[in-house]
């Protein structure tokens, strides 16, 4: 036990002979008042633009594990690495790469202890050897499909991660042989949706083709995950799935560029619970209320529309290339019905998340004429009234939104996956932020990426597997608070899982 | 408005409190909002759990019996900050005994801790804010090196009164007018 307090500090503390405060500063955290991003406190404009972060600026700040300073926080904050690519797992596996979208699937009390677990996305994609599917050589991992398609497997999957009384404790891989699984989704019975982000209509050598949702169980040792697709929530190039608790529906995202909308899904089951989505269900698309296949490419801010839902007939009809208003697309099978039916266009829409009755939802979509860096969308379930809540036209303001999360408190948090290129790239774009979406819809930098190591540096703290060089520029992914907010959970794509905690307290959120 | 810990909670200690072999009686908490305190006594142990919502001082009264006067008395707890607020440090105190060895505080997350204690008085600040969870003693029983803190100079029949108290962060000037106020009202009851 080391003293380190500063001299002035440590006198007066001293000097108080006792410690305690009488001052009230409110409730417990999960009590607080809610703070969502999405107001009626969102200022018309064209578009958004950046405001200073009420947490102040960034700096390298040094990881609590490694003692690397991977990423920029402000003043306050600090966190712990886990889970990086090429460490061991608990259950002697090779951690995996391509760290994605993460949610946490439960939160208990065990004896004394608080646990969390969450399930990660690894967003790989094939290889021609079967030894890279995850869980290749462990019996028990459930895999989807261990075929060959073309001249590769599917090799992408998911690992629970185990946090308990502030540390990490533990990982193992829990799924595997899927493809390419993105965003991702938690259900409010102790699992995660892992949704392959694939339109295409090839079978493997083993029949099975991809595109679809996979639930995977909290703890894959009581209950091995299901691996059947659950069919009836669509094959698509699917990104993030959220459950509206009050209801049971879900809403999906799609990432196929200008050949997609928000989906939702009624499942037939709605009291929930493991499988339960297996049932069955009905898959519908959003349409604006008048409009047939409306283009909500380029809204300006706090533009609003009313909105409805369309049926989709067959959620596993193949895809095909779609003659569209906005040109020859190519478009997955449910798109295509649901545009029959007049569902409205978005660029490409990635992270979703439902809070206090709104499903917030990001097209990340970047082009340069016309100038577009990114969307955020607030659908209140209430009125089904569409809100355009952050407008980007430049990647200083948000670049390429991609997952989304929204604090227990309220706050929108949106992390990045943009590049170099696009409008408002100068000054030059060097690395990807964690972003916050004001009340007002504008936009502040919460954390920077900072992870630029040599292999030396990496081989010197024992991450012999993890990847040397500039990665400043990759992407943030899976971020997630835990439910009583006092820690947000997040991941460098490279292939790094943090734990970051401090002063939420002092902005949004 | 203050409250006093809920009846479940009573039920459950008084359960784990019940055979007469088990002497040390936890016997009521009171605190402040939803700030919960959840006992795990033993025989010659005082521990408890308690999840801090708010910054208000929680106090936690004890009974010690004759069989736990057999053996020093040990003390572990673990204190969850709630408050959506950094923590500077705890004190804890005790209006009858004294804090005779102090052993481990182990901050969950990360960051050093300078721990002292003079009679019934025991301080813990830290080197930076703590955000999370601490754990007094050997709480969770899994912590490699965790030693409990112990407690001397009670008499069979006491009745004790501990009392935590959380110091926000950027709250020092409120601490020293209100730990003054709690260091005279403990003295006022040991005077007592």
């Amino acid at each position: 036990m080391s003293d380190s307090l500063d001299l002035s500090r440590r006198h007066l503390l001293k000097g108080s002979s006792a410690a305690a405060v009488v001052a009230a500063f409110g409730g417990p955290v999960a009590a607080m008042a809610t703070r969502v991003a999405e107001a009626a406190q969102c200022t018309a404009a064209g578009a958004s633009s950046t405001v200073d972060s009420p947490y102040g600026v960034t700096s390298p700040v040094a990881d609590q594990t490694t003692g690397l300073p991977l990423i920029e926080l402000p003043a306050g904050f600090s966190y712990k690495s886990h889970g990086w690519r090429g460490d061991i797992m608990s259950d002697g596996l090779i951690t995996p790469g391509a760290h994605d979208g993460m949610g946490v699937v439960r939160s208990r009390r065990v004896g004394r202890s608080e646990e969390i677990i969450l399930v990660r996305n690894h967003e790989l994609s094939t290889s021609s050897n079967a030894a890279n599917i995850i869980g290749a050589s462990r019996s028990n991992v459930a895999k989807y499909d261990t075929g060959l398609t073309g001249a590769n497997y599917q090799v992408g999957g998911n690992t629970n991660l185990i946090w308990r009384d502030g540390n990490w404790v533990g990982s193992y891989a829990s799924f595997g042989g899927i493809y390419r699984p993105c965003a991702g989704g938690s259900s409010t019975w102790g699992s995660w949706l892992s949704n392959e982000e694939l339109r295409s209509n090839s079978v493997s050598s083993t029949g099975k083709k991809h595109g679809y949702i996979f639930e995977i169980p909290a703890d894959t040792s009581l209950t091995a995950a299901n691996v059947n697709p659950i069919v009836a929530m669509g094959r698509f190039a699917h990104e993030a799935s959220a459950i509206d608790p009050s209801t049971g529906y879900w809403y999906l995202t799609e990432d196929q560029g200008n050949a997609n909308t928000l989906y939702r899904f009624r499942p037939q089951n709605i009291q929930g619970g493991l499988n339960s989505l297996h049932a069955g269900g009905t898959l519908q698309g959003l349409k604006v209320k008048n409009t047939a296949n409306a283009d909500l490419r380029n809204p300006s801010l706090c533009q609003e529309f009313d909105v409805e839902w369309v049926d989709i007939a067959n959620p596993d009809l193949d895809g095909a290339t779609l003659s569209s208003v906005v040109g020859n697309v190519s478009a997955s099978g449910p798109y295509i019905q649901a545009y029959a039916n007049g569902a409205a266009i978005f660029g490409a829409t990635e992270g979703c998340w439902v809070a206090n009755g709104v499903v917030f939802f990001t097209d990340k979509q970047v082009t340069t004429n016309p100038a577009r860096a990114g969307r955020i969308w607030a659908l209140h379930l209430s009125t089904m009234v569409l809100k355009a809540i952050f407008v980007s036209n430049s990647l200083q303001v948000g670049n390429s939104p991609d997952n989304l999360t929204v604090s227990p408190r309220g706050g929108v948090l949106f992390c990045e996956d943009g590049g170099t290129s696009g409008p408002g790239n100068t000054p030059a774009i060097v690395s990807q932020h964690l972003k916050v979406v004001t009340p007002a819809g504008a936009s502040y930098v919460f954390a920077k990426h900072n992870y630029n190591f040599t292999r030396a540096q990496l081989d010197a703290v024992g991450k012999l597997g993890a990847t040397a060089g500039d990665q400043r520029n990759s992407e943030w992914a899976g971020a997630v608070f835990s439910p009583d907010g006092r820690v947000l959970f997040v991941n460098l794509y490279t292939g790094v899982t943090l734990a970051i905690t401090g002063p939420w307290q002092n902005g949004t959120l | 408005m203050n409250k006093h810990i809920s009846i479940a909670v009573l039920a459950a200690a008084a359960a784990l409190c019940s055979s007469p072999a088990l002497a040390l009686t936890f016997e009521g908490a009171t605190t402040q909002g939803a700030t919960v305190a959840t006992p795990y006594v033993g025989n010659s142990l005082i521990s408890f759990d308690l999840d801090f919502a708010n910054a208000v001082p929680a106090t936690l009264e004890f009974r010690i019996d004759e069989e736990d006067l057999l053996q020093p008395i040990a003390f572990n707890a673990i204190l969850r900050n709630y408050t959506g607020r950094g923590i500077e440090g705890y004190a804890l105190s005790i209006d009858k005994g004294r804090f005779e060895t102090v052993g481990t505080v182990v901050r969950q997350f990360a960051g050093s801790t300078q721990v002292s204690a003079n009679a019934g008085l025991a301080t813990m600040y830290f080197n930076t804010p703590e955000f999370l969870d601490i754990e007094i003693g050997n709480a969770l029983g899994t912590t490699l090196g965790a030693v409990n803190w112990t407690l001397a100079g009670l008499q069979a029949g006491d009745r004790i009164s501990l009392t935590v108290s959380a110091v926000p962060e950027a709250s020092t000037v409120a601490l020293l007018l209100a730990g003054l106020l709690v260091a005279g009202r403990v003295q006022r009851r040991r005077q007592g």
